[in-house]
């Protein structure tokens, strides 16, 4: 009862004009920058901060949070039109996504993604609503043991992830994990394989390895084939889902929402290990998993739900604990303390307007999103009809740009086509990106709360095993490891390789 | 070779010349536009809050505007560097703060020498930190900690924001102080410190008020002293470190101003007075306390005589606690 006043207590506020522009304003900008490739949502919201202050504090926090998950939407645009993550969470919308735009089906890619996307926000959000106090207690309960028996976990889900052989999706797995170990070591502040680069100390940028691997790899690729003038070489008829999308659709999003939901609670790889836990499940529960990576609409459904839930459920740390779980909320925390509102556990009871008032704006912004997004699919479609010499340069551009601007640094603009090189190498060689990025996120995380795990129990390794919800995870990791070396689940996998092959 | 040297020689001679006579115009008008100040941290951060704070008084008295450029990366090393390499005309300063005078011990590859590479402006304040534990664990008294932590070697854990920072190594201090050992746990940030003390993982933490202020509002932590030589005005019940008993005990993160050497004194002057104005301001001193934050500006050589202390203060904590990355 007490929520629902407080939600209806929220509504009024979110549906105040100045607050209810500035959320369209932010859901545009997101869209936007969504769009544009490596324009991320942590550059925008740190520009846009100063012009905050002139904002009431709730308002500035509906515009901030507007692009935040409007990026999100926006994000899953590229990354089924172009084969361009330019969020982590959109890299596994790449894998069916695109092949589904190159089978002229962007519009349904599209539209579900958008419906996807607006169902698991809606959802998420009264989650926020009703469950945020206890479920903050939830992300409590995961300490370093916790957070590396995750990490296993979805370490191993990204080999069933892989379409080709099992050696080769190890192989990206290991290849992941080196290249996330580039960089200063947390525990003793020595640079490994840094070579002496001062921009390599911090590691390799997620963006420029992401792009490269993914959107230049691509674009090389299709130099070799003068023959074809744009991406979509059919004709595009369906800009709407079938119902036979639609059937195949609902059930991948409502898994989807709820994986996303509880993982985008976890601060860290949240939101990009929902996505990829969406897709694994999907694809696992499916009873033709051959048919994902080739554009099969439920590894779209699926992943994009997942990250749209994440998206809002990670502002319940924030709100609750007053913990920011990534650089994008740590921005709003500050943006917060501007205002001379301490973020922290007393938010909800000292500034309840602001509370409710952000919560009941994501579920209006959710559905602007939808409206804004809805329309513009037609002109999205449209783009791919650019003939590719125009189309290429420009999106290579837009890299570059997308890339510079996020440390000013030129050398990652040089990684980037290190990257964009070996992800030629990769298309030529059937290697798949997707393990390697996941790796690549996962990895020093788990690193990271492996060490700290056995610091904490003067190197007892048992810890792992008594400590209830560690040990619950690392047996599901066991029993997917049994799955996949299962000899039936091997062989329709060899069935599926074959007949890609 | 030694044509090369003497030409070169030279050439630095006469662009010398050439320099120092627009100079003294420039001086006169300086700012005649807007200044890069140089934030070596990613957007957010208590930096960012407190030069949020300053820039639009900065920006009205210099009539010109502050403009932020965030080069975060490598232990602010990076940042730092990009302003040692900057022209010298008062164009481009740059925020340092504590990690500033513990990278030259930690770091043999540094890009620039912090010591002769940069004119002190001004140190703009200090960010005590506050000894924070588990409302819920049985700490309620330093005493009772150190008790702890003498009875069991390395039983109890401590978060920080990485090795070598400032919650590091007034840890450090701290413990040879109390004459105990505690395991070090790092992290990425302080987000997921708080929240792993939040969780009881770890023990205990030496965090910013910033920080540990919420929570203690809200009852999650519990602090046990603070570490500046005075209690905060933010936190007047808690006890500092030194009253605790460890007379003399103090340690705090700060944040300062720094041009490029050779930046023309009276530019660097100049830069001093409107910071230390703005600073003295009663409005910008109550927000700046709000975020934990003691002003403290000084002159060009008192800062710099406090850069050369403070390096030499941790350069021995971190020789004696055993800190130092090559080992």
């Amino acid at each position: 009862m007490e929520t629902l006043l407080g939600l209806y207590h929220g509504l009024t506020i979110a549906l105040l004009p100045t607050n209810l522009l500035y959320c369209l304003v932010g859901a545009l900008i997101g869209t936007l920058i969504g769009v544009l490739p490596g324009l991320g949502p942590v550059a925008t919201v740190a520009m846009l901060l100063p012009v905050t202050l002139y904002l009431p504090p709730v308002t500035a926090l509906i515009m901030l949070s507007g692009i935040y998950y409007g990026a999100q939407y926006g994000g899953s645009t590229t990354a089924i039109l172009v084969n361009l993550p330019g969020e982590n969470s959109s890299v596994v919308t790449c894998l069916d996504g695109y092949q589904m735009a190159r089978q002229g089906r962007a519009g349904p890619a599209l539209a579900v993604a958008a419906l996807g996307s607006l169902f698991a926000g809606c959802v998420a959000t009264l989650f926020i609503a009703f469950f945020a106090p206890p479920l903050a207690v939830l992300a409590l309960l995961f300490g370093p043991s916790e957070y590396f028996a995750l990490m296993v976990l979805g370490l191993i889900a990204a080999i069933v992830l892989a379409q080709g052989s099992l050696l080769k999706a190890l192989g990206m797995i290991v290849l992941g994990l080196l290249l996330a170990s580039v960089g200063t070591d947390l525990n003793s502040s020595l640079g490994r394989m840094t070579f002496g680069i001062p921009e390599l100390a911090d590691g390799i940028g997620f963006v420029p390895l992401a792009m490269g691997v993914f959107a230049v790899g691509e674009i090389i690729k299709n130099l070799e084939k003068p023959e074809e003038r744009s991406l979509v070489t059919g004709d595009i008829s369906n800009l709407w889902p079938t119902k036979d999308d639609f059937r195949r659709s609902w059930p991948a999003v409502l898994r989807g929402t709820a994986l996303g939901s509880v993982l985008g609670l976890l601060p860290g790889g949240g939101a990009m290990l929902s996505s990829f836990a969406a897709y694994a499940l999907e694809k696992r529960l499916s009873r033709e998993p051959e048919r994902f990576g080739r554009g099969a609409i439920e590894g779209v459904a699926a992943p994009e739900s997942a990250n749209n839930a994440g998206a809002q459920t990670s502002f319940i740390p924030l709100l609750t604990l007053g913990i920011p779980a990534n650089a994008v909320i740590a921005l709003m925390a500050g943006a917060m303390m501007i205002h001379g509102i301490q973020p922290g556990p007393q938010v909800l009871t000292k500034n309840p307007e602001l509370f409710w008032g952000v919560v009941a704006s994501m579920l209006i912004g959710n559905v602007m999103l939808v409206i804004i997004n809805l329309p513009l699919i037609r002109i999205w479609v449209a783009l791919l009809k650019i003939p590719y010499h125009l189309l290429y340069p420009a999106i290579l551009v837009f890299c570059c740009i997308g890339v510079y601007s996020i440390n000013k640094s030129v050398f990652e603009v040089s990684l980037l086509l290190v990257f964009g090189l070996m992800g030629y190498l990769f298309l030529k060689l059937r290697l798949e990106p997707a393990p390697l990025l996941l790796a690549f996120v996962l990895g020093p995380l788990m690193e990271e709360n492996l060490r700290r795990a056995m610091v904490l129990s003067h190197g007892d390794p048992t810890v792992f095993a008594t400590r209830p919800i560690s040990a619950g995870l690392l047996l599901l990791a066991l029993a997917l490891l049994a799955l996949v070396t299962l000899p039936i689940f091997r062989r329709t996998r060899d069935v599926a390789f074959k007949e890609e092959g | 070779m030694l044509q090369g040297l003497r030409l070169s020689a030279a050439i630095a001679a006469l662009s010398c010349a050439l320099g120092l006579a627009p100079a003294a115009a420039q001086e006169k008008t300086y700012p005649a536009k807007p200044i890069t100040l140089v934030i070596p941290f990613a957007p957010g951060g208590s930096v960012d809050a407190v030069v949020r704070t300053l820039k639009p008084h900065l920006d009205e008295r210099l009539k010109q505007p502050i403009v932020v450029d965030y080069r975060g990366g490598a232990a602010t090393t990076i940042g730092t560097g990009v302003v040692a390499r900057a022209p010298a005309d008062g164009y481009t300063i740059g925020v340092v703060v504590d990690a500033h005078t513990v990278n030259p011990s930690l770091y043999k590859d540094l890009t620039y020498n912090t010591f002769t590479d940069f004119a002190p402006v001004t140190l703009m304040g200090t960010m005590p930190l506050v000894v924070a534990v588990n409302a819920s664990s049985e700490f309620d008294t330093l005493a009772k900690l150190v008790a702890v932590a003498k009875a069991k070697p390395k039983a109890l854990a401590y978060g920080t924001v990485g090795t070598g920072s400032i919650n590091h190594l007034a840890v450090e201090l701290f413990s040879r102080a109390a004459g105990i050992e505690l395991t070090h746990a790092p992290y990425r940030g302080g987000g997921p410190a708080v929240t792993d003390l939040l969780g009881g993982h770890i023990h205990l933490m030496l965090m910013s008020a910033t920080l540990a202020k919420p929570q203690i509002d809200a009852g999650k932590f519990r602090a046990l002293a603070v570490t500046s030589k005075e209690r905060l005005p933010t936190l007047p019940n808690v006890p500092t470190v030194a009253e605790s008993g460890y007379p003399g005990f103090e340690a705090f993160a700060w944040q300062g101003i720094v041009a490029p050497a050779k930046t023309p004194p009276a530019i660097v002057d100049r830069l001093q007075k409107e910071t230390k104005a703005v600073l003295d301001l009663p409005e910008v001193r109550k927000q700046l306390g709000e975020l934990g934050f003691v002003v403290a500006a000084s002159t060009p050589a008192e800062f710099a005589a406090f850069i050369k202390s403070d390096a030499e203060h941790w350069a021995k904590v971190i020789e004696t606690a055993n800190v130092k990355p090559e080992n």
